[in-house]
Parts: C-alpha cells; sequence; structure tokens
C-alpha cells in the first residue's frame, strides 16, 4: 500500500474514532441519570446475549432487532449509544480489532435512524420490515469498508466485488431482522415501554406512576 | 501474574504503530520475520489455541483477498491468460498474496494486544476522560452471565411446566422459535425491572457524586519512558528505511525482488529490533517463573 492511500485511511479512521469519542462526550456532559445508564447496560447485555449463541454464523443475530426496538421505544440518543457500545463489549469478549470501530459505527447509525423514523416505523408494520430489512444491507456495507484497506485499488469494480461476496450474509441479517420485527415488534414493545413511561421519562421515579394507579 | 508492568497506554501506542507498520512493509523477506516474531510472541503469551481462531476467520477473507485483487486490478505488464483473451497479472497475484500475509500478521497482532491489555486496563484509559461510559460497559460486562443464568432458570421452569402438563407431542419450529421469544421476553422483562432497583441502590449509595476513582492505577514509570525510548528511536529508523525503499519492493507496473538487496542492512535490523522487547519481556517471565 502507498503512503498516499494508507495516509487517507488512517485519517478516515481518526475521523471515525473522533465522531465516536465526540457523542460520548456530549453524552458525558448531558449528565444522564443513573436509571438511564443502567438501562442502556442492560439493553447493550441483552443485544449481546442475543448474538453470542450465533456468533460463528454471520448475518444471524438478534443484537439488530434489540438496537432498532431501542432506537424505536426510546429514542435515538439511547438507541445510539446502545449501538456503539454493543460491538465495544463484544469485542472485549470475542477479541477486538480495527474492524470493531466500523462495526460500532454500522450498529450506532442503526440505532440513530431508528430513533429519527420513530413515530413512523411505530405505526407502520411494513415500513419497519422494511425498515429492518434494509439495515441488513447498510450495516453489510458499512463493514466491509474493513476488506477494502487489503485491495490494490478502490475502484468501482473492485467496491463491487466485496459487495457482493458479502451480499448472501447481507440478505440473511436483513431477513432476520426483518422477520424479528414483524413476529415480535408488540412483545418487546410492550416490554421496553412500560419501563419507559415508569422510569425513564418521567423525572421524579416511580412516585409518579403510583399516583396514576 | 505480570513481574514487569507496563502503563497500558504504551501498549496500545506500540500495537498501533506495529499494525500501521504491517500495512506499510511489502518485502515477502520482512513480512515473514514480522510473521515469526508476532507468532513467537504469542506462543510466549501463552495463546497458541487462538491461532485456531484466527485461522477460521482469516481463511475465507484471505481467499476473498487473492481473488478479487487480481480480478479488479488489470495493472502489470505481466500477464497470465486463463480464459482465451482474458488475462489477470501475476503483479495483481503477488499483490493480493502479500496483502492477505499482511492480514494475518494484523489478525495475529489483535489477538496478541487482547491477551496483552486486559479489559480492566482498557476501561481504566478510558475511564478518565468518560467515565459514564465506562460504568456503562463495566454494567455491561456484568450483566451478561447474569442473563444467561436466568436465561437458564426460565428454561427450567418451562421444562418443568411442560413434563407437567403431559404433552409430549413433537413441536414444529415455528412453535419452538415463539417459544424462544417467550422466554427471552420474560428474561429482558425480569432484568428490565431488577435493573431499575439497581440504579435506585446505585443511588442510594451516592453514585455520581464524587468524581469515580479507578481500582487500577498506573504511573509513567522509568521502564515506560524506555520502552516508549526504544520504539520511537526504531520506527523512527524503520520510517526512514522505508522512506529510501528498504522493506517495500516494486509489484506495480512490474514485479522486481531480489533477496540479497533487502537482507542485512541497518533498517533491517532495527525493525527486527522494535518486534523484540515484548518478546523479551514474556522470555524474561518464562525463564523467572519456570
Amino acid at each position: 500500500m502507498d503512503y498516499l492511500t494508507l495516509g487517507s485511511w488512517i485519517v478516515a479512521f481518526i475521523v471515525m474514532i473522533g465522531v465516536i469519542l465526540a457523542f460520548f462526550r456530549i453524552f458525558e456532559k448531558s449528565k444522564p441519570r443513573v436509571e438511564h445508564l443502567v438501562l442502556i447496560a442492560i439493553l447493550v447485555a441483552i443485544s449481546i446475549l442475543g448474538s453470542l449463541p450465533t456468533a460463528a454464523i454471520p448475518g444471524v443475530q438478534a443484537a439488530s432487532f434489540i438496537i432498532i426496538m431501542t432506537g424505536i421505544v426510546f429514542g435515538r440518543e439511547t438507541g445510539f449509544i446502545t449501538g456503539v457500545l454493543t460491538p465495544l463489549v463484544l469485542g472485549l469478549f470475542l477479541g477486538l480489532g480495527y474492524w470493531t470501530i466500523l462495526q460500532m459505527i454500522g450498529w450506532g447509525l442503526m440505532g440513530l435512524t431508528a430513533g429519527i423514523f420513530q413515530v413512523k416505523l411505530e405505526e407502520n408494520r411494513y415500513l419497519r420490515a422494511g425498515f429492518g430489512f434494509a439495515w441488513g444491507f447498510f450495516y453489510g456495507w458499512i463493514t466491509n469498508i474493513s476488506m477494502l484497506l487489503f485491495l490494490s485499488s478502490v475502484t468501482l469494480t473492485s467496491v463491487l466485488g466485496v459487495y457482493i461476496a458479502s451480499a448472501p450474509f447481507d440478505l440473511l441479517h436483513g431477513v432476520t431482522n426483518a422477520v424479528l420485527l414483524i413476529l415480535f415488534f408488540g412483545l418487546f414493545e410492550r416490554i421496553f415501554k412500560r419501563i419507559r413511561d415508569r422510569y425513564i421519562n418521567s423525572p421524579d421515579g416511580e412516585a409518579k406512576s403510583l399516583n396514576k394507579q | 501474574m505480570k513481574l514487569t508492568i507496563i502503563h497500558p497506554a504504551v501498549y496500545v501506542i506500540y500495537y498501533l504503530l506495529l499494525v500501521i507498520l504491517a500495512f506499510l512493509y511489502n518485502d515477502p523477506y520482512y513480512m515473514i520475520s514480522f510473521l515469526i516474531c508476532v507468532s513467537a510472541l504469542i506462543m510466549l503469551q501463552g495463546i497458541s489455541r487462538e491461532f485456531k481462531n484466527v485461522i477460521q476467520f482469516f481463511i475465507p477473507m484471505s481467499l476473498l483477498i487473492i481473488i478479487l485483487n487480481p480480478l479488479v486490478a488489470q495493472v502489470g505488464t505481466t500477464r497470465i491468460y486463463v480464459l482465451g483473451s482474458y488475462f489477470i497479472t501475476l503483479e495483481a497475484l503477488v499483490y493480493g498474496i502479500l496483502m492477505s500475509l499482511s492480514l494475518l500478521i494484523i489478525l495475529l497482532l489483535f489477538a496478541s494486544y487482547n491477551r496483552a491489555v486486559s479489559y480492566q486496563e482498557m476501561l481504566y484509559l478510558f475511564s478518565k476522560r468518560f467515565p459514564h461510559i465506562s460504568m456503562i460497559i463495566v454494567m455491561a460486562l456484568r450483566f451478561i452471565p447474569l442473563l444467561s443464568y436466568r436465561l437458564t432458570e426460565v428454561n427450567k421452569i418451562s421444562r418443568f411446566n411442560q413434563e407437567n402438563q403431559g404433552n409430549q407431542k413433537t413441536e414444529s419450529r415455528v412453535d419452538k422459535i415463539k417459544k424462544t421469544a417467550q422466554m427471552l421476553a420474560v428474561v429482558v422483562s425480569w432484568s428490565l425491572e431488577e435493573s431499575m432497583l439497581t440504579a435506585k441502590s446505585m443511588k442510594a449509595r451516592g453514585y455520581g457524586i464524587m468524581k469515580r476513582t479507578s481500582y487500577l492505577s498506573y504511573k509513567l514509570r522509568k521502564i515506560d519512558y524506555l520502552f516508549i525510548l526504544v520504539i520511537s528511536a526504531t520506527t523512527l529508523i524503520c520510517t526512514m528505511g522505508l522512506a529510501n525503499g528498504f522493506g517495500r519492493i516494486e509489484i506495480y507496473p512490474t514485479l522486481h525482488f531480489s533477496v540479497h538487496e533487502s537482507m542485512f542492512n541497518p533498517y533491517y535490523f532495527s525493525f527486527l529490533f522494535l518486534l523484540l522487547p515484548l518478546i523479551y519481556l514474556e522470555f524474561k517471565e518464562r525463564l523467572i517463573w519456570h
């Protein structure tokens, strides 16, 4: 690899890490409540539990489902932080590498966009399934960047070649997402919403919800 | 148990430098020395079984690299005709093989890094600037075994119920998936409720009132400065060598490589010297402990 290409890759990776750290900084500055911290930790743990049993098969995992659900129910900030931290903690289990950064970006954006389109995704089940299916591919395309590092030239054909090679796994990932979102959205939405309304949204904790009852 | 404690930040810098150098070198002679040294380091660190995991990951990726490179890059002068007038070039093939070799080195480097720097040490580096994020990571790491324990508990109960009801008929696959999801949902709602109790308990014990401190504590000591001095000096010499073309071979447009030219010059020895410190430390520990 020549110096120019390597230099631009290094700059690209530094920018990616910088963006992630900037978001972390914003999160730190926002003085999150303890409930919020514990909630994110448990969501990260749940999504890792959903992806550890099938870690050997790329594409088939429930982590994306949990992250999309988090984005839809708890909003974009929680979705993004959960998405970014999931591969980091997973990396501490299975081994970290430069690909972890790309996974962080991919899953983080997944949670962020799910939070942005919160209202629409909540209403329409077909849109939800389509969203999950599309993110199967987007996630694959983002993580594929780690393969492009090792090709002699980044041209349209080389990009296409790598992306065609990964297409079956992306398809599997997308189908898994869509199926999970169709079958189990209601079930998990109920659980997540209960926690949101009871502990996260009410500023003085449980007292308010007790009064309601 | 480590005898020589090195500041985790120094480790991070060292491994980062090695990864960048693994991309820059493409002389087979240097690459193979690199590979041998990293393998020796992994052996000494006692994670030889990691090789299997790495190789599992490496083979499909390297095949993709070796196949794709000649297909997409038709640069180079030595043509190999495959089908009629369709050709691939020798240069692109060699580039693919060398690149997959550097992929192998990088994968091994990360395996070794994961062994050398434990997650507590990494969180130590992280926790000064990002106390809340590192708290989340620590909690998530603790929740994972807890969740899997709860999953087995729920599983036990559901199996018990099934046996008591006495219906032994075979279930379809859809039923099975639905039941698994049902169980997961039970675990999720259980854990979410419990986690809110955890949050209350943390609040009651005064989380967030004072600045968070770390269990581990490191200071930059003499050995760290020595380590930094050695790696920065050798890296400087290596970079100078790279700028003069030592450690790099010309692949495009025509492959040009000769062994005797690249052997035995100060740049090569400084490169070896850069690889040695960790091997030396591990080796010393071996000698003292056994």
